[in-house]
């Protein structure tokens, strides 16, 4: 699995994580596990990212602009991105809290995972909104 | 093309003619005819007479540009507003500009029966005297017949007959066209004006299709009262408008041979105007609109084994008239106004939607909210605001709208809940429309806008029919 690689930017290397447990062998065994872990689950983050890009998306070309409301403005845009990256965050933080556990103190790593995959949700969520405002039918306003 | 010619007699014809053509903007049908409005009027310098002509232009104007492909080819007129046309004579007559119009006289009434001519015991000048009065005689005719229809019987008859106005019919009537004549019945110009032109039209015995066309009339039966002569200097006295009505009805019972006569009037004179002949400046009144829907009622119409005589009433005399208290019989009228009003919202909101999607899509956008096409929309719109809110203060009131705020739409028309609960639902609904519009056969963005815009305001408002 190299998916974690691609959230390097926000949480760092391997390597840089487990050598802050070095002097402890009981704890740099603990950070090597956890960061295996946690790349057995990056499947996951790669799922919600893709499945919260699609699904906003989706959601704001579609539904959302088939009802009245003035949803076609910029403003009702920027909310679903907003709602976008909070959600991403979100799920992944509480992914991470429940489902990739750790006795160590992962706070800030999982913080930081969550961040990164917010924000690379909300770019494929602009990206995306690219794609349709380019090839697909809507009632929303084209921006790009 | 079928043609109806709609002879306006006197002012109460020009207001008939101006709620026909703000029923034809509001979508009413005309059953594929075209409208060429006449207007007979020997008022000189009337302002509402100058106002229709400019209002008919205007309707023109709108009218060409949606049935324009974008590169001067021609398109099937739309569905809903502004579906019907109206042509005037001097188009017919391959003239530019309405030039034609019906001309009145400067002169008074005792020079134009030469009654100078007379020696004072001429039994002629007796006779003339025992008709007319002094002031009758001292009259101008260039303000119309002040309410004498002794006078405009006289006159009108040779001005019609004299006119480029009725030879430029007579002309262009042809097989299958129809004849609509608007009056009143109280006044001078009209209560003369009708029986006569309707003579000279069936007395056409050189030109069977004038002759033989199928003839629908209006009489407009006293609906306001007049400030009293004595404080404003007027000749016209309203309290003679029932003796006149009784009097001109017993002679039309056993003259008039129309096809279909329609009768429109109040049960009294509800509402009492400035008695000034020379301005006439009356707000638009729902007898008016009345008698206009009697042309579309009988544009759908065969010709009939026996005259037929009609009115229509309302369901309840109330002072402010609503759905209900109209009656059923008026929904359609209800919704074409509805319709339009939307529209009016629609014309006012668009410009400042920023990120309306049809300005990318169809290129709606700044330039052509500034374009002269949708300057002459708005400004037409402008005057039907003016009409409406004219209507909906008059006595009796046609008051069925309620417009709450762009927020609060749902009871837009009184007692029916639209499904619409603000301006964004019909914003919506034209974003639908456009998007269901596959056609490439033109690119005017006018009619776009008024197709759009129609099938969204109907979308919701045809719940009114139900």
């Amino acid at each position: 699995m190299k998916i974690l690689s691609l959230y390097e930017w926000f949480i760092g290397s391997q390597n840089s994580f487990v050598n802050q447990y070095r002097g402890n062998e009981a704890l740099y065994n603990q950070a090597r596990a956890y960061w295996s872990k946690l790349d057995g689950n990056s499947m996951w983050l790669l799922i919600f990212f893709l499945l919260l890009g699609l699904g906003m998306v989706w959601g704001y070309y579609q539904p959302y602009n088939n009802r009245p409301g003035r949803h076609y403005t910029l403003k009702h845009w920027t909310r679903f991105l907003g709602v976008t990256f909070v959600l991403a965050f979100t799920i992944t933080w509480l992914f991470l809290y429940y489902f990739v556990s750790s006795n160590l103190d992962v706070t800030m790593l999982r913080l930081m995972l969550a961040l990164g995959n917010a924000i690379y949700t909300s770019v494929l969520y602009f990206l995306l909104s690219v794609i349709w405002c380019k090839f697909l039918p809507t009632n929303a306003y084209r921006f790009v | 093309m079928k043609k109806v010619f709609v002879f306006c007699i006197g002012g109460t014809g020009i207001r008939v003619m101006k709620s026909i053509t703000m029923l034809m903007a509001s979508g009413m049908d005309t059953n594929g005819y075209a409208v060429v409005p006449v207007i007979l009027d020997p008022h000189l310098d009337l302002e509402e007479k100058k106002n229709l002509h400019s209002l008919i232009e205007s309707y023109k104007n709108i009218y060409d540009r949606t049935i324009n492909d974008g590169n001067d080819n021609s398109l099937n007129p739309l569905d809903g507003f502004f579906n019907s046309r109206i042509v005037t004579l001097s188009e017919l007559d391959n003239q530019l500009n309405d030039t034609q119009q019906f001309a009145g006289s400067k002169e008074k009434f005792c020079s134009y029966i030469n009654v100078a001519n007379l020696a004072n015991k001429n039994i002629n000048n007796y006779f003339v005297q025992t008709l007319f009065s002094t002031k009758n005689l001292d009259n101008s005719l260039s303000v119309g017949f002040k309410g004498n229809p002794n006078v405009g019987t006289v006159v009108l008859g040779e001005m019609i007959e004299g006119s480029d106005l009725f030879k430029s019919f007579k002309q262009h009537c042809e097989k299958g066209d129809r004849v609509f004549i608007i009056s009143s019945i109280f006044g001078g110009t009209g209560a003369s004006g009708y029986p006569l032109l309707e003579k000279k039209i069936k007395g056409a015995d050189a030109l069977p299709t004038v002759k033989n066309a199928l003839m629908g009339a209006v009489t407009v039966l006293p609906y306001y009262g007049l400030k009293d002569p004595s404080t404003s200097g007027s000749d016209i006295d309203s309290a003679n408008f029932y003796t006149k009505t009784k009097a001109a009805l017993a002679y039309y019972e056993k003259t008039v041979k129309s096809d279909y006569l329609y009768y429109a009037g109040e049960t009294s004179l509800m509402q009492v105007y400035e008695n000034d002949e020379k301005k006439q400046d009356d707000k638009a009144h729902f007898i008016e609109l009345i008698a206009a829907t009697a042309l579309f009622d009988f544009l759908k119409k065969e010709k009939p084994d026996n005259q037929q005589f009609l009115t229509r009433a309302i369901e309840d005399a109330k002072d402010s008239l609503d759905l209900v208290s109209l009656g059923s019989g008026y929904k359609d009228i209800v919704k074409s106004v509805a319709d339009y009003k939307l529209l009016s919202c629609l014309v006012d909101i668009l410009p400042k939607e920023r990120y309306f999607p049809l300005k990318k899509n169809r290129g709606m956008d700044d330039k052509f909210y500034k374009d002269a096409a949708f300057q002459s929309l708005k400004r037409f719109t402008d005057i039907y605001d003016n009409w409406y809110s004219e209507l909906s203060t008059n006595k009796r009131a046609f008051a069925p709208l309620n417009f709450g705020g762009l927020d609060n739409m749902e009871g837009f028309v009184k007692n029916v809940s639209l499904d619409a609960m603000n301006d964004s639902y019909y914003l919506l609904e034209m974003i639908k429309a456009s998007n269901a519009n596959k056609k490439e056969d033109h690119s005017n963005k006018f009619r776009f806008f008024l197709q759009f815009a129609y099938e969204a305001v109907d979308k919701y408002t045809k719940k009114i029919l139900k």
